[in-house]
């Protein structure tokens, strides 16, 4: 297949300068997506296509209020929808990077032009589904910090969208690649799940060109965090129910669902999927760190993804502590960069599950401060927490003809309730060093952000007035779903100044911020530099 | 660089200090505002006054109009609970916000505490404000206010309206040390 085109183009000249002079001291590169992006695109849609069309020609003509024609021109639209956005998708959207600025544009009849510089970017996630690997397509997702929409192209050639990165997030200094073109893969091709590919500690691979730290899950971690991702076992769990639920009655119409054998298989088919889909998504899974202080985070099967997160921006980490985890000896680990938010439909990266020490271990190495060595997760603490979950499904599950779709929602209810207020009254936040570290229960274990200096923007705490205890709540930014709430006795400005320095206050200093004091402080060092001779 | 130092940032208590006039200083580096001014306690009475006019006369409306003489108690009620917050809001409510509201600008940092029944203290890293406005409709125009409004990433407490020259000076330092912060 023919390479998708990176016009090189010719830098501007500058008019007035006449002597061919290049005001922009870099070339311009534009890379649009492949013209295979349409053929890819429908080969995607048909997989939604296929249930429309079935409700277009099977279901609406059942419905006889609905005219004949209503139905025709509603299936054309349809149709015209899927055939034409895949075009424009081609012809119309275009990423042109020129120096520092970075522009992309969209769109036809309305068209949007969106700017912005190569140092606010935060991350560039160049993605490989299913149907654009065939094509050897990739789609490339920019994110920046501050804003809320990456700038993206669904399918561009996968080399064009690895030199795009490397153009993107990498450092200069970093030395290129000898092929010029990195292979598509290259870092999660081999299998991770081997033991000489799992260093707990940074490893000096480049003798003077720096430091490169990987962390790769072992066997152990690579099925912790297959039977830790509630999410993709909830998926197939209810994709199988579904499933069973559809082919049972043909199979056997008088057998119910709850009966014996037929329920025990449709659990076991939903620990199937739901294993299937993890390992799908999530196998080979690599974290390591470049020389030039970038991370790469690269996984899975049939998409794959690889995120590259620009140097320091990855700005809070969390992590986990559920039952499961405390079984496995593991800790579920998500890393928050400014905006991956709409790229991929989360904006977190979270999937690996580490054992504890590593976790912690690659907690440091991404925020890049030591973290504050307090207590642990206490093991049973982590079981115990888990009973009121047990004892809810339990009932919902005993209970479920008597309660009624009411009981069943206020039990629901209550649940929510009691893990908000669990939540708010076991909310920590403790401040060591640069880091912040907030941790909090709830009936799903434990959970701790840890959020580097410059993340935390800025803190609310209401109060009784007669009283210094009150909720405050922190919001953090570049990782803005942290927003912390609980109970404290400590001023919010103590926490929003994470990482200045701040003096200890003297006798018979004034009590105020400590920025201001810390502030007092530098003035009078420099008025006793100005006055020394 | 001259620093105005509150000593501390606590609001008083109603009972121990009484009603105070603004003490406002501003240098290029750093404003503090200690207590509204007294158009405020105006502002604030004539939108309250006002809110209980259009609500009682809505309530009063829909009692003689379109109730039944069933819901005519139920309503009568309820318009003397409006007139009795009314009443708590201009005697108590409005005069803690004066007396309590305080706001320390510098470089780095605003800091805003106020607050009517509870006290909301409020921190903001200052490179995180994208953008200061100022309003002022007729009404605090008459009587020289101004409301800064505050935007940063997510949505940051209303402050209370300010005299305007204390607003300039605050849009003047935090306008001046915000720091592009990407894409909006």
């Amino acid at each position: 297949m023919k390479n998708l085109p990176i016009r090189q183009q010719h830098p501007l000249k500058d008019p007035t300068l006449g002597d061919g002079r290049s005001i922009t001291p870099e070339p311009l590169m534009e890379v649009r997506n492949s013209p295979w992006l349409m053929a890819t695109s429908y080969l995607r849609d048909l997989k939604g296509l296929l249930p429309i069309g079935l409700i277009l020609i099977g279901v609406l003509p059942q419905i006889s209020w609905i005219p004949h024609p209503v139905m025709v021109w509603l299936g054309l639209a349809v149709l015209a929808t899927g055939i034409i956005n895949p075009i424009l998708a081609v012809l119309t959207h275009a990423i042109d990077v020129s120096g520092d600025r970075i522009i992309f544009r969209q769109g036809w009849i309305f068209p949007i032009v969106r700017r912005g510089d190569r140092g606010d970017i935060s991350a560039v996630q160049v993605d490989e589904p299913w149907h654009l690997r065939p094509a050897g397509l990739a789609s490339v997702s920019i994110s920046f910090r501050g804003a809320a929409h990456p700038f993206m192209l669904a399918g561009v050639d996968r080399r064009v969208a690895r030199r795009l990165e490397a153009l993107l997030v990498r450092a200069p200094v970093r030395p290129a690649d000898a092929s010029g073109e990195p292979s598509l893969g290259a870092a999660y091709e081999s299998d991770a799940v081997t033991p000489h590919m799992t260093p707990a500690t940074a490893v000096d691979a480049a003798g003077d060109l720096g430091r490169l730290t990987a962390f790769a899950p072992d066997r152990h971690e690579m099925v912790a965090t297959y039977l830790t991702n509630l999410t993709l076992a909830a998926a197939g769990g209810f994709a199988g129910y579904e499933l069973l639920g559809d082919v049972a009655p043909l199979i056997a119409p008088n057998l119910r669902l709850s009966e014996g054998p037929l329920a025990a298989a449709a659990v076991a088919l939903a620990v199937v999927l739901g294993l299937t889909t993890a390992y799908l998504r999530l196998h080979g899974i690599q974290v390591h760190e470049e020389r030039d202080g970038t991370w790469t985070v690269a996984y899975g099967v049939l998409d794959r993804r690889r995120h590259v997160i620009a140097a320091g921006s990855a700005s809070a980490v969390r992590l986990k502590t559920g039952p499961a985890d405390v079984l496995l000896g593991t800790r579920r680990l998500t890393i928050s960069t400014a905006d991956l938010a709409h790229a991929t439909g989360t904006d977190h990266l979270r999937f690996p599950a580490f054992r504890e020490a590593r976790a912690r271990e690659l907690a440091q190495a991404l925020t890049g401060d030591a973290l504050p060595t307090l207590s642990g997760v206490s093991s049973v603490r982590v079981l115990w927490s888990a009973v009121p979950l047990l004892v809810a499904i339990s009932l919902l599950v005993s209970r479920r003809d008597s309660l009624g779709w009411f009981g069943v929602g206020a039990v629901l209810l209550a649940f929510g309730s009691a893990v908000a207020l669990l939540k708010l009254l076991s909310g920590r936040v403790h401040v060591a060093g640069n880091v912040l570290r907030y941790r909090r229960w709830s009936f799903f274990g434990c959970t701790e952000d840890h959020v580097s200096r410059s993340a935390v923007q800025w803190t609310v705490r209401r109060r009784l007035p007669s009283t210094q205890w009150g909720v405050a709540t922190i919001t953090a930014y570049p990782s803005r779903r942290l927003v912390a709430t609980y109970l404290t006795a400590s001023a919010p400005w103590s926490l929003v100044s994470v990482g200045r320095p701040t003096a200890a206050p003297e006798a018979g200093a004034p009590l105020g911020p400590p920025e201001q004091v810390a502030d007092q402080h530098v003035d009078d060092q420099r008025v006793a530099d100005q006055e020394e001779p | 660089m001259q620093l105005t130092l509150t000593p501390d940032l606590r609001p008083p208590e109603p009972r121990r200090a009484p009603m105070r006039v603004t003490q406002f200083s501003a240098t290029t580096e750093a404003v503090e505002v200690v207590g509204l001014p007294r158009g405020v306690l105006v502002y604030e009475g004539l939108r309250s006054t006002g809110g209980f006019a259009v609500l009682t006369g809505l309530l009063e409306l829909a009692r003689t109009q379109w109730a039944s003489e069933s819901w005519s108690t139920p309503l009568r009620i309820l318009i003397g609970v409006a007139a009795a917050v009314l009443v708590i809001d201009l005697a108590i409510l409005n005069p803690r916000l004066v007396r309590w509201t305080r706001i320390s600008a510098s470089r780095n940092q605003f800091l805003l505490i106020t607050g009517r029944l509870l006290v909301t203290e409020v921190a903001v890293r200052v490179p995180a404000i994208l953008t200061v406005d100022l309003r002022q409709g007729p009404l605090m125009r008459m009587l020289r206010l101004k409301r800064v409004v505050i935007r940063g990433i997510g949505a940051l407490p209303e402050i209370p309206p300010l005299s305007s020259d204390v607003a300039d000076s605050l849009q003047s330092l935090l306008t001046r040390i915000a720091e592009p912060q990407g894409l909006r």
